[in-house]
């Protein structure tokens, strides 16, 4: 037997005993099918197909791209109107509401902060928009806007992790990890679960914020970083050049095919196949950042600058990456916590409408562009913080800036694409715009919905860790139709 | 919309429909605890069928259609009217019958579903269906009768284990000790024949991987390598075990289990000193600390210390918990959630069963209640959590240190003294002032008895810090046999390592085992309850168990035994027959074959490359890793490349930051340490490649290893990068291939210098082009691999 057909033997074999030794519950199941995945990752010998994890139902999406706003911009600024709370602004909050309630930096009474921004219909729909997203104004008809969010949260890093992971304690798995878990991803020479980072620094809740958590390791998302190698050891070392690395490559897998051989554990077949798979990305990777290539018109439109680190050069690179087939790609942009507590951080003049200019011409820009490529109906796009923001003034230490303060009880994200409904709002919030008053949807019930789309049953993806079965939704969720106009 | 048009109204309004009020706090607790039970009815778990033909109802049937079904047909749900968790249930039957007919297995219908039959959808619907041998027993049940056998069955490490008989088989002097008779009688019973012993340079790089973590020098491979007696292998591993990387390797699988870190974990994680309790964790490995004693001290050293320090210091096991210091966090709250954690932590990490479950409501499998679930976290109750000073001990090290710095400044000032040596002592006196540096005002955190506290806690309704219920006082769960005799963590420590607590030893034994086989004879080494799955060997297990606590819980003595069996020395070659046979190796008809864990990939490169610094115990390290790995808001905290010794420390020492952990600890599986971690993932990805053949940090020990055998004969050095690398010769074959990438390199370096000094630091293209060389010798798989 020639080395190449023992390789492919092995191949074979392995794939049956995984199979037979899968067990059989959904979870093993897409272990298994993952695992012999990377062995038949990449060029496959000819007449076999690729095994991919499968969904549970026929799904309505195949990829999500998610813009996180971290630092939680102000629902009540942007997307959540409330005339009632202009007319009282400056009023003292009246004592029932607030009695008992935990804030963040609010101290005694405060006083009640209406938009200082204007608000009117949009787009056929005439979905109401805030003056500080005027793009956004532009895709009105393609994003269904959730005005009654809630989360269980109050602080930065914990909300963030429960918008991410379902549970506010670091070290579990994200929905991106749950995601390629439990779809696996179309592309192998690219990672399926992909960060990518502008404004300040990172977000709050650090790296656990894309942690696989318990899941195996080839689940985390893989951070593409605007500087040094776009991802963490891409590059050949200093002073190796491609032609030195592919004939070092060239010789290890001689090497590495001997060994096969004569030691016959297919674990060694599956390591020739990541090197492979690792120069290729090698080749993959670069390409992928080259956004040089693309159109001025595109450049035009998102407002992209080659070689910068900005949210717009993140967008066109969700765009490039969902082309080539990644599953879950997630943008964190930070510097939305308009406290008001400095000048620079206010609601009305730096602070929120600056990060409204970094963000509002290219998140629309990448709603047009899917759009006009036919993308948008498989993928769907999330945008939104952590939280929402009080509405009231924080006033921390008498500022004389307008700012507010973490609010978890209500709060706006918008969802396009993916069988979302675009041009609805749902849910809908008291005229201080303090409660939910209609069609609650908890951060739970968007990753049940999520899930949903993406062909998953959120009460059936589950891994067993510790001896217990895990979900993202932990024992809660629950699919909301009015999202899906239904 | 109706507006109100005061804010009076509003307020009224708003009180008529009710103000939703969020759990808040309370909520995040709740939720806090994911398990997930009911819905699913999946059983994600390996199933390992009984050898014994017998088949018992509550064993083999109950607790199979209680796992599978419960979601569906259990006490939250009852889909067709029909229940599966009891006896009386399922002889009931559903809305349409009974699905059970004794001694009809042809006419019940509960086995048509499970398999499918009559175009009635297959159950458990919507999931894999049930084995086809686990069928089949509840098949044969239906046909002895369909009986409530087995009323007083006790799930196997429930019961307290006794130690079987050694078996008696014909294996022609195959052999060893006991452990290889009962691997021999499982062997047969699944015609399997066991293979042929490793060559010696295999069993010594198996040896000193697995048990030290790196891989020997070339000396020390030699030194067994040319022993012709017949006891050289076990001089070796005696060899082995006395070496002080013994417990820097075993530290490393505790201190997962320990969720040991440097620093405090959420938002804020900030640093924090805590290597005092790593150093004794090594320590009490190195000494041999029976496991009694090291689960006392670590419970519970400052009750017994006596003045004794180090005591005191074995209690950090507890105060490895991570600690919230974020803005507007209730105290109360989060002390109480590192309580919880503890409860759970220890029901992993000793009783190997998930405690924690009990946390929000009765257990659902396991018999443990919910009240028993904060009997457990009272014991932890009456503590206080300091942080203290370890001057006086450290004073002793100080002393020691200047006293050898005089000596060194003596020498120096000798003019007789070489140059050569000075430098070398110049080098040894300023580790020691380093490390003198390092050691002024050291502390670490402890536990401490609070005075006039009870160790009592509050009930807490649905596991919710908001939701306090009546005075729970310390105890431990029912089904394990007597309780602590002292309701203190004494008690609770005793009570753990007695000679009746069925579980801990069982756990610990298994622990070790899948250190050495990869896989314990119980693959999910975090539960050997109701939910995890059947010893592949249960009388191996119950005979090491007994032997390890009848040792006096010697653990040296129990991995010795497992490491000199014929069992571990077997050959990992593997054909495709027993790939088809036992593709995972539970039956062990061949040796171990996996990947290493990420810091004995990382020791390894440093060992043979002849960097690796030999220190034990210290501060955590920042060897290299790429810029832009720390960066988290409220933190300046900064990672600064180490220089010299540092740089090249056993990966134990590296620090650990929960929020951004050292990336190649990450790749290659590790955790970030946030929990209890019972047992590391084994992925193969290509992100793992890249990192192993281009990071600068590991190049450094390409390069260093390159320049060691340039300085040897020309005929010598690739032959050398064999021996240091993967302890053998290479082959003809090897020597032709490593060659030709060698010359083909030089050639391509001689005609750019430039970048010969990039990769290699000067403008040398045979370095540069022997560099290319080493590197991909250490990315080869063997390097890569136990075997």
């Amino acid at each position: 037997m020639n080395p190449k057909n023992q390789e492919e033997a092995l191949k074979y074999l392995t794939r049956r005993a995984l199979l037979k030794n899968a067990g059989y519950g959904v979870g093993s199941l897409a272990l298994g099918s993952m695992l012999s995945e990377s062995l038949f990752a990449g060029k496959l010998p000819e007449g076999q197909e690729r095994v991919l994890p499968q969904p549970h139902f026929a799904p309505k999406a195949k990829n999500v791209i998610f813009l996180f706003m971290a630092g939680a911009p102000s629902q009540l600024d942007l997307f959540d109107d409330k005339p009632f709370l202009r007319k009282h602004n400056g009023e003292a909050i009246p004592d029932e509401i607030v009695k008992g309630e935990r804030f963040a930096f609010i101290k005694g009474t405060p006083k009640l902060l209406g938009s200082p921004h204007e608000f009117a219909p949009r787009g056929k729909s005439g979905q109401i928009i805030s003056n500080l997203l005027p793009h956004h104004h532009e895709i009105a008809d393609d994003i269904c806007i959730i005005r009654s969010m809630q989360t269980d949260q109050f602080n930065h890093a914990p909300a963030q992790l429960f918008m991410n992971t379902g549970i506010q304690i670091p070290g579990r798995p994200s929905m991106g990890s749950w995601m390629t878990y439990g779809l696996g991803t179309e592309n192998r020479d690219l990672p399926g679960f992909v960060v990518l980072i502008s404004g300040e620094n990172n977000p709050d809740g650090g790296k656990s914020c894309w942690s696989s958590g318990f899941l195996p390791a080839q689940y985390q998302g893989v951070e593409l970083r605007s500087q040094g190698d776009p991802v963490l050891y891409v590059s050949n070392p200093d002073g190796m050049n491609a032609e030195i690395r592919r004939d070092s490559l060239d010789v290890l897998k001689e090497l590495n095919r001997s060994a096969l051989q004569s030691k016959g554990d297919p674990e060694i077949a599956s390591r020739i196949e990541q090197y492979e798979l690792a120069y290729r990305m090698q080749t993959s990777v670069p390409e992928l950042m080259e956004i040089d290539s693309e159109p001025a018109s595109i450049h035009e439109m998102y407002g992209t600058e080659p070689g910068k680190k900005s949210f717009a050069n993140n967008c066109l690179l969700a765009r490039r990456l969902v082309e080539r087939g990644c599953r879950f790609i997630q943008l964190y942009h930070r510097g939305w916590d308009n406290h008001g507590d400095h000048e620079g951080n206010t609601i009305d003049k730096q602070g929120l409408p600056e990060r409204c200019r970094e963000v509002d011409k290219a998140s629309a820009a990448l709603i047009k562009d899917l759009k006009q490529r036919g993308m948008l109906d498989d993928t769907i796009v999330i945008w939104g913080g952590e939280f929402g923001r009080t509405p009231m003034n924080e006033a921390r230490n008498n500022s004389p800036f307008l700012g507010r303060d973490h609010h978890p009880r209500a709060f706006s994200m918008w969802v396009a694409g993916g069988g979302f409904a675009g041009g609805t709002s749902v849910g809908a919030t008291d005229e201080l715009g303090y409660n939910v008053v209609e069609n609650p949807v908890h951060v739970h019930d968007l990753h049940a919905t999520v899930l949903n789309q993406m062909g998953l049953d959120h009460t059936r993806l589950t891994y067993r860790y510790q001896g217990r079965d895990f979900r993202l939704t932990d024992v809660h969720g629950d699919v909301i139709p009015e999202l899906l106009g239904k | 919309m109706n507006l109100s048009r005061s804010l009076e109204g509003y307020v009224a309004k708003m009180g008529v429909m009710g103000i939703r009020r969020f759990v808040g706090p309370a909520g995040l607790v709740l939720s806090g605890l994911p398990f997930v039970f009911g819905f699913i009815g999946t059983p994600v778990r390996d199933v390992v069928v009984r050898d014994s033909d017998d088949v018992v109802f509550t064993r083999d049937v109950l607790s199979v259609l209680k796992a599978t079904c419960g979601g569906c047909h259990g006490e939250g749900k009852q889909s067709a009217g029909l229940r599966l968790d009891s006896y009386a249930a399922i002889m009931k039957g559903s809305g349409a019958g009974l699905i059970v007919v004794p001694g009809k297995s042809v006419e019940s219908e509960l086995i048509g579903r499970l398999r499918g039959e009559g175009g009635a959808p297959q159950m458990p619907m919507g999931f894999r269906p049930l084995p086809e041998p686990v069928i089949k027993k509840i098949e044969k049940w239906i046909d002895e009768g369909a009986n409530e056998t087995g009323k007083n069955y006790q799930h196997w490490a429930f019961e307290r284990p006794v130690r079987p008989s050694v078996p008696v088989v014909e294996d022609g002097g195959w052999s060893r000790n006991e452990v290889d008779k009962f691997i021999y009688k499982k062997l047969q019973t699944g015609g399997l024949k066991p293979s042929v012993e490793a060559d010696r340079e295999t069993l010594i790089r198996r040896v000193y991987l697995d048990v030290l973590g790196m891989p020997p020098t070339w000396e020390e491979a030699e030194k067994y390598l040319l022993d012709e007696s017949k006891t050289a292998y076990r001089k070796m591993v005696d060899r082995v075990f006395a070496s002080p990387h013994y417990g820097e390797r075993q530290a490393r699988i505790w201190l997962d289990l320990a969720r040991y870190a440097d620093s405090q974990g959420y938002e804020k994680d900030a640093n924090r000193t805590m290597w005092p309790w790593r150093d004794w964790v090594i320590n009490a490995f190195n000494e041999n600390m029976g496991f009694d004693e090291f689960t006392l001290e670590q419970f519970a050293g400052d009750l017994v210390a006596n003045g004794d320090m180090s005591k005191i210091v074995a209690t950090g096991f507890h105060r490895n918990t991570m600690i919230n210091e974020e803005g507007g966090v209730d105290q109360g709250e989060a002390r109480w959630l590192t309580l919880v954690d503890r409860v759970g932590t220890v029901g992993t990490t000793w009783l190997g069963t998930t405690v924690a479950c009990a946390q929000c409501h009765d257990h659902k499998y396991d018999p443990i209640k919910q009240k028993e679930f904060y009997q457990f976290l009272a014991f932890f109750e009456n503590v206080e959590e300091p942080q203290i000073s370890l001057t006086p001990e450290t004073e002793k090290r100080i002393g020691e240190i200047n006293a050898q710095i005089n000596g060194i400044d003596g020498q120096l000032g000798n003019a007789l003294t070489l140059e050569s040596d000075k430098e070398l002592l110049k080098k040894r006196k300023n580790a020691l002032l380093n490390e003198r540096g390092q050691l002024n005002n050291v502390t670490t955190l402890v536990l401490r008895d609070k005075a006039d506290a009870k160790a009592e806690t509050l009930f807490r309704e649905r596991g919710g810090y908001l939701t306090p219920g009546d005075i729970v006082n310390a105890g431990t769960p029912e089904f394990l046999g007597d309780g602590a005799k002292t309701p203190d963590r004494i008690g609770l420590a005793k009570w753990l390592v007695s000679r009746d607590n069925p579980l801990t030893a069982r756990v610990q034994v298994n622990r070790m085992w899948e250190q050495h086989f990869g896989v314990g004879l119980v693959k999910t080494s975090e539960n050997l309850g109701t939910q995890g799955e059947m010893p592949v060997n249960q009388e191996l297990l119950d005979w090491l168990a007994v032997e390890f606590m009848e040792s006096g819980w010697d653990m040296k003595a129990l991995h010795k035994k497992i490491v000199l069996s014929a069992t571990y020395r077997q050959s990992s070659v593997v054909n495709s027959e027993l790939l088809e046979e036992d593709p995972e190796n539970r039956l062990l008809a061949r040796g171990p074959r996996f990947r290493l864990e990420a810091e004995a990939l990382r020791d390894s490169v440093f060992t043979v490359s002849g960097l690796l610094s030999q220190k034990v115990g210290g501060p955590s390290v920042m060897p290299v890793q790429p810029n832009g790995i720390w960066d988290t808001p409220y933190n300046g905290q900064t990672w600064v490349n180490a220089t010299g010794e540092n740089r090249y420390r056993r990966s134990i020492y590296t620090f650990i930051k929960r929020s951004a952990p050292f990336p190649m600890l990450l790749t290659f599986d590790g955790t970030s340490r946030e929990f209890c971690a019972p047992k590391r993932e084994r992925t193969n990805t290509p992100l793992q490649a890249l990192n192993f053949l281009n990071d600068p940090g590991l190049l450094e020990g390409a390069v260093a290893l390159a320049k060691q055998v340039l300085a040897m004969k020309n005929t010598e050095s690739i032959r050398e990068i064999g021996r240091r690398c993967l302890t053998r010769e290479f082959s003809s074959e090897e020597i032709v291939a490593l060659n030709g990438l060698r010359y083909r390199s030089m050639k391509r370096y001689e005609k750019d210098l430039v970048s010969a000094k990039k990769l290699c630091g000067v403008e040398d293209a045979d370095l540069a082009a022997m560099t290319v060389v080493v590197n991909t010798v250490m990315n080869t798989d063997e390097f890569l691999t136990l075997e």
